[in-house]
């Protein structure tokens, strides 16, 4: 037990950073074994400072965590607000499963599909997975249904948002049922164009907002379908393995990308 | 100021009319929504909180006419609602659901929002339960956890239907408290099925049945509307609407009462009972 006190002009001192480091060191060393001069050097301390180390305290401990599926879509130049949006559809167990389960049957169905069928279904592809996106998390479905109905968030770009935790979860589950049942992983080629423009929406949707975006990009792949059909005269060349590599491509790339932005940020992992 | 402009509004759902020309102005304070089961006040509440649109005639929401996309994302803006069925999604904590709903309310400052939604959870005595995950809270906990984030962003207009379900008696104290003084300087639109809640801390009540406003006035007097009409007896009268019997073993009855019965002064529940079970015509009070 120590007997010794440091009086107030020391205290003052420490408080107001006028001491040297040998001696700061010291007077810190002797205010965590004494609470009288604890309690003694509370009237200098920096009641604003205090505040604002506090504050920041209680906002380490309530931020949500970051998971690193939320730290790759900022590195892919999500804001972080918009990534929280995308990854907390996740923690929306039953209507992210639902999407996950519309989509992959739609991809299963898209691979069995022909004849003249195949025109109007392949027509709408890409944008399947969106409708069954915004069916999975609308009423019945998704919990928080009503609070976000009411809420000023763009619906449309909630839904591109809810897209990226589904559609990579969903191609990821279809190649590994592919282990189990043959021919089921060939379906996930069937989502690579879905999620290459889901990809490029985003992108797209921060430079002319978010109708022109979704607009823009059906029409730019209805186009590749009538002219699929016209060069080779079936719409399955709007699947052919070009676009499909394509597709791969610029997926992969916004992964790289991510990646890469990532690691400069250091904070991926 | 007007903060709700209904003219003539209808809503059916298949053939069956569920509001039925509803016109109705409310501006600061409490308006309570009274009414049975299957009166259209859910409907009334969604169509408050732009989640549905009316069939037929006008709403108009903070001065803005509520089937213009463009002013539905203004109102949204500056309102705050608490829907009847409550979902949470599982994997949330507390903070993270009342955060996530910020963000949608187009909050994107962190530091900023993540005082907000602090501020909200203190207003609804969360604060402690912050970190926990959302399926652990207890039911009234689950009910302020609505409420909490209804108030983000101190919204003009508050839509809250059945705010007091599942909480307990002291829960329901305490909420009246945070709602009489969010209402102070507020449009605040509650329903409810619970009369006392309406005599406690609503100056305006709004009685809704079969889809029509049965009654629009001050709790005092929807309770007049059945002066005379109650009275206390050893036996049960078999004209009476409803008869039960009270803490001192007489029955209280309702309904028109026989010659030579004592007369009681009726409560605001017994007034509700005579409106919903007759046909009478709109009683319209408001001062």
């Amino acid at each position: 037990m120590t007997v010794w006190h440091a009086d107030d002009a020391l205290l003052a001192a420490y408080a107001g950073g006028g001491l040297d480091q040998a001696r700061a060191a010291s007077v810190e060393q002797h205010l965590t074994g004494c609470a009288s001069c604890r309690a003694a050097i509370a009237p200098h301390a920096d009641a604003a400072l205090i505040a604002r180390a506090w504050a920041g305290t209680v906002d380490r401990l309530d931020r949500p965590r970051t998971s690193p599926f939320e730290r790759l879509l900022i590195a892919l130049g999500l804001s972080p607000s918009a990534a929280r949006l995308a990854t907390g559809a996740s923690a929306a167990r039953r209507a992210w499963v639902a999407g996950c389960v519309l989509v992959a049957g739609f991809a299963i169905a898209a691979r069995e599909m022909d004849g003249p069928m195949a025109l109007w279904f392949l027509t709408v592809a890409p944008l399947a997975p969106l409708t069954g996106v915004a069916l999975a998390y609308g009423p019945g479905v998704f919990s928080m249904h009503e609070v976000v109905a009411a809420a000023p968030y763009p619906r449309l770009r909630l839904v591109l948002l809810r897209c990226l935790p589904v559609l990579p979860m969903t191609v990821l589950l279809l190649v590994v049922g592919g282990l189990v049942l043959p021919g089921t992983a060939g379906a996930a080629l069937w989502l690579l164009p879905g999620l290459a423009l889901a990809a490029l929406g985003l992108v797209a949707e921060r430079l002319v907002g978010v109708q022109t975006a979704i607009g823009g990009l059906a029409a730019l792949w209805m186009g590749g379908v009538a002219s699929a059909r016209i060069t080779t005269g079936s719409v399955l060349g709007a699947f052919s393995p070009t676009v499909q590599l394509l597709s791969s491509a610029i997926v992969l790339g916004a992964v790289c990308l991510a990646l890469v932005g990532a690691r400069r940020t250091r904070s991926f992992w | 100021m007007t903060d709700i402009g209904l003219t003539e509004v209808s809503k059916s759902y298949g053939r069956r009319r569920v509001l039925n020309r509803v016109t109705l102005d409310v501006g600061t304070g409490v308006l309570g929504l009274l009414g049975p089961n299957g009166a259209g006040k859910t409907t009334l509440m969604r169509v408050l909180a732009t989640v549905a649109q009316a069939d037929a005639g006008r709403v108009e929401l903070l001065g803005r006419d509520a089937r213009d996309p463009l002013a539905q994302v203004a109102i949204r803006r500056r309102l705050g609602y608490v829907p009847q069925e409550t979902g949470f999604p599982r994997g949330f904590t507390a903070f993270e659901y009342v955060d996530y709903v910020a963000i949608l309310k187009e909050m994107t400052d962190r530091r900023t929002r993540h005082d907000e939604v602090r501020r909200v959870l203190e207003t609804m005595g969360l604060t402690t339960h912050a970190r926990r995950r959302v399926w652990r809270l207890s039911g009234g906990m689950k009910r302020r956890l609505m409420i909490a984030q209804a108030l983000l962003s101190d919204p003009r207009l508050l839509i809250l239907d059945e705010p007091t379900a599942g909480l307990d008696p002291e829960q329901r104290l305490r909420l009246r408290d945070t709602i009489s003084t969010l209402a102070e300087n507020r449009c605040v639109v509650v329903s409810t099925h619970q009369t006392e809640d309406v005599a406690a801390f609503c100056p305006r009540l709004v009685v809704l049945h079969e889809g029509s406003i049965r009654f629009d006035g001050n709790p005092q007097q929807l309770a007049a509307a059945a002066a005379g009409r109650v009275w206390r007896s050893e036996q049960r009268d078999p004209g009476a609407r409803l008869a039960w019997r009270t803490s001192d073993g007489r029955l209280r009855q309702v309904g028109s009462p026989p010659p030579g019965a004592t007369l009681v002064e009726p409560s605001i529940e017994d007034g509700y009972l005579l409106l919903v079970g007759s046909s009478e015509p709109v009683v319209k009070a408001t001062a």
